[in-house]
């Protein structure tokens, strides 16, 4: 029997982790390692070991449903397609195009998420947006601010070229997992890691210096580190008189926090804050490796400015090894921002409110430019706001499972079943997929082409291996057939046109012709304006992308999280990630091999709380905020501080927990910081 | 020389993936185990296919046998007994699911006759894990040992 060995991305996180995915007969029966790969180099993580798991799997949606009393009745794709054509049209000329929102996906390709929310803006409504939005919000808006550009600044394998690595709310062990081969050919060259968590995680495990700060006081810490290095006279003089604006106010800003007060907020020992500022500041090359621990806050975003002024002020930033590293979640989540899948930028961050920029569209969409919106639209959350409150009466849902990632579930439940239309269009019939009026089966990513763009803004193409199961369609044939029962006229679809627009459109990928990305083992990194660019894997190595090229130092306040613990709520909930499963879990949980190692909701709680609340070991727990409640399995580990509890966000119940409070300027909730209680679940309660 | 899976210990960060490959490799059974210890490091474990196996010695049916530097399992004269799982002083030998024999690390011999490594050699993401003879290995881990020492005296004088 002939087999073939097709070059794949992985589908899971951000790391962009490439593979072979063996075919035989048209099926794909094995997986192998692609050792040349220049990130991964053959290495995957447990979740890309399983991938080939949702490809056959038996619950994947394999023809439209659409629900009539209640249940699911199958229907033809052209039934499916006109009804939503029908009712999407009849909802916009009705009530408005501000009636119609859009959630797209970190999970599809560049070509798909151009497609939707090109289809949402041609429609008149800038109510688009992803789950971005609940992960790197923050980064996007303040790093563009600061630097000019949202996004990572190095690649991956760079971080061997650093002499200290400082991590703060990151757990790339479990979530990123790749990262562990080059963080240790740092360290066997002498490196020093720093991890900053509330949690002592495995990526904690390789740290020579471990800060178990207060969940919520990133601020207090990043000042108090600026703090000694500018007092010790570490921080880097010149790098800043040439390169940045702002230092004299940050300097008699940063005067507010000395390690003893810094100490006070954070519950960190002063000498911990002193050595950690002197070994990333002293080190000849440092990088700042952050994530969710940063960004999801509702001081996120003042988070993410308290970063990149750190990195400013020591000129760790703009050389090899030296760099500020937000790592991105989802496979795609970097190219759905860069696609514009964000309420309040086109393609390329081009912002929806400059008239010049909404002419540009129009024109290159072939549409009337009073078609196209200039209020920027709402965001996830606000979204699901909008439709509890009756003004968002259409939801079109590409490749998202809002129930179960979004803060406040029992809320979003609600806000859902208000919809005059929820249109769901998934691989699996998820929690979200279950309450939608029609559900469109999609594609899965090794059953399509197109690319994706990696944490690092490396942009690879992605082959198809296999076809998709029954009827399921890839997302761009099922976005261009609705936007034709909505009177939009658009050619052909195939991704490799639509690359071929987004490189007319989006000057950062402007060079990245299909035929080219096609070639390139290793993809090509952005920005890469023309075809003969080679791309740019470090950015601000001579200017930064601000209109002047120079960084700005912007001072940021200490403020406590939203939500303290209190006397009926007396503990602090903080949420986060396992190395065994993915997000909201709807791959994860269907996979066996994953499963089967981590089957249910745990909660860890430190040995203290656990004699205080009499919770032993493996026992079912209430776990209640002043939100809802859920039950999880006691997991009773010091690596939690006492007064802190820890659960995972794959499971539904989870963000019942969470609130819906937002950072006010990137709009993410504060899932990292809840007040809760626990208690020994009742018999009659037990799942 | 014979080349063997060595584990650096430290390196492990228990993410399960090398579990997991093996798993995909040999039908659903894992020939290799992780064990998280006191939630501050991990331990991967597979046979070490030892010179002179216990496991080899208690099987009466022959259905273990050391030949060219590994200990092979020839399942169909395996009787179920279990002292070879009794025997072994990793505890890496392992009931089937049915309970009816049992199985252990191959070293992936069906991928190394078309020159492949060991799964979980390649899919550790820590490289905690290699393929090699054991002169490769310890001379790696006295070259990190020495530029360590070097590093510290660099330290003292300054």
């Amino acid at each position: 029997m002939s087999q073939s060995l097709i070059p794949t991305i992985c589908p899971y996180c951000g790391v962009g982790c490439a593979f072979y995915i063996v075919v035989e007969n048209g099926r794909a029966v094995g997986l192998e390692y692609m050792t040349d790969h220049p990130v991964n180099q053959g290495s995957l993580c447990s979740k890309g070991n399983a991938a080939l798991e949702i490809l056959d799997h038996p619950e994947r949606l394999t023809h439209p449903l659409i629900k009539a009393a209640d249940r699911f009745r199958p229907a033809s794709w052209e039934e499916a397609l006109d009804l939503i054509g029908q009712r999407l049209s009849a909802i916009r000329h009705a009530v408005g195009p501000d009636a119609l929102g859009f959630l797209a996906s970190a999970k599809c390709t560049n070509e798909e998420n151009y497609l939707f929310q090109k289809l949402a803006r041609c429609l008149g409504s800038n109510h688009v947006d992803h789950c971005a939005r609940l992960c790197h919000a923050p980064t996007v808006v303040a790093l563009a601010h600061s630097l000019g550009s949202a996004a990572m600044t190095n690649p991956i394998p760079d971080l061997a070229e650093s002499d200290c690595i400082l991590v703060i709310g990151s757990n790339w062990a479990e979530n990123h997992s790749p990262l562990a081969r080059w963080v240790w050919r740092a360290k066997d060259r002498g490196a020093r890691v720093i991890v900053v968590d509330p949690r002592l995680t495995p990526t904690a495990w390789l740290a020579d210096l471990y800060l178990p700060l207060r969940p919520g006081t990133d601020v207090a810490l990043l000042n108090g580190l600026m703090h000694v290095a500018l007092t010790e006279g570490l921080v880097d003089r010149d790098f800043i008189a040439r390169r940045t604006t702002g230092f004299d106010a940050l300097a008699r800003h940063l005067m507010a926090y000395p390690p003893s007060r810094v100490s006070e907020i954070t519950g960190l020992p002063p000498a911990q804050i002193v050595a950690t500022a002197r070994a990333y500041a002293s080190a000849s090359a440092a990088s700042l490796v952050y994530c969710m621990g940063v960004t999801q806050h509702t001081t996120g975003s003042e988070n993410v400015l308290a970063c990149a002024d750190l990195a400013l002020l020591c000129g760790q930033i703009g050389r090899r090894g030296a760099g500020l590293m937000p790592l991105r979640g989802q496979n795609n989540v970097q190219g759905a921002c860069d696609m514009g899948a964000l309420a309040q930028f086109y393609p390329g961050y081009q912002p929806v409110d400059a008239p010049e920029v909404r002419d540009f569209f129009a024109h290159a969409w072939g549409v009337a430019a009073d078609t196209l919106s200039l209020s920027p639209g709402l965001t996830v959350v606000e979204m699901i706001e909008a439709a509890a409150a009756g003004r968002i009466r259409a939801l079109y849902v590409m490749g998202e499972n809002p129930v179960l990632s979004d803060p406040n579930a029992d809320r979003v439940r609600e806000a859902l079943s208000r919809l005059d239309l929820l249109v769901v269009q998934d691989i699996f019939l998820t929690e979200t997929a279950e309450m939608a009026d029609v559900v469109l089966p999609a594609a899965a990513w090794a059953e399509k082409e197109g690319s994706t763009t990696t944490t690092e803004r490396r942009v690879q193409w992605s082959h198809q291996a296999v076809e998709p199961p029954g009827q399921a369609r890839p997302d761009t044939w099922i976005i261009g057939q609705i936007a034709r029962r909505l009177g939009l006229t658009w050619g052909e679809v195939a991704p490799p046109s639509v690359l071929a627009e987004i490189n007319r459109t989006v000057p950062i990928y402007g060079g990245l012709v299909p035929e080219r990305l096609m070639a390139a083992r290793g993809g090509l990194f952005w920005p890469c304006p023309t075809p003969e660019h080679p791309g740019t894997p470090i950015l601000h190595m001579e200017r930064f992308a601000t209109a002047d090229g120079r960084a700005r130092l912007i001072p940021v306040d200490f403020r406590p999280p939203a939500e303290e613990p209190e006397e009926r709520f007396p503990l602090t909930l903080t949420t986060g990630r396992i190395a065994i499963h993915y997000n909201a879990g709807s791959m994860t949980r269907r996979s066996p091999s994953l499963v089967t190692r981590a089957p249910t909701l745990c909660v860890e709680l430190n040995p203290v709380d656990a004699a205080q609340w009499g919770v032993s070991d493996g026992e079912w727990v209430t776990v209640s905020t002043p939100r809802g409640q859920t039950q999880a399995r006691a997991r009773i580990t010091d690596t939690v501080e006492a007064g802190v509890v820890f659960m995972p966000f794959h499971f539904p119940g989870t963000n019942r927990l969470t609130t819906d409070l937002l950072d006010p300027q990137a709009k993410i909730p504060e899932y990292k910081v809840a007040a809760c209680q626990i208690a020994v679940a009742r018999k009659e309660d037990e799942q | 020389m014979t080349r063997l899976v060595y584990v650096q210990m430290e390196r492990c960060l228990d993410c399960q993936a090398c579990e997991i490959a093996c798993q995909r490799e040999h039908q659903g059974l894992p020939n290799i185990v992780v064990v998280p210890v006191e939630d501050r490091f991990a331990v991967a474990l597979m046979c070490r296919h030892c010179d002179s196996a216990p496991c080899v010695a208690a099987c009466y049916a022959g259905a273990l046998a050391a030949t060219d530097g590994m200990v092979a399992f020839d399942a169909a004269r395996c009787t179920g007994c279990g002292l070879c799982l009794v025997a072994c002083p990793f505890g890496v030998i392992q009931w089937t699911p049915d309970g009816r024999s049992v199985h252990k690390c191959d070293l992936c011999t069906d991928r190394q006759a078309t020159g492949r490594e060991p799964v979980c050699v390649l899919t550790c993401p820590a490289e905690a894990l290699s393929y090699e003879e054991y002169t490769e290995f310890t001379r790696r881990v006295q070259h990190r040992a020495v530029a360590s020492v070097l590093r510290g005296q660099e330290v003292k004088r300054r």
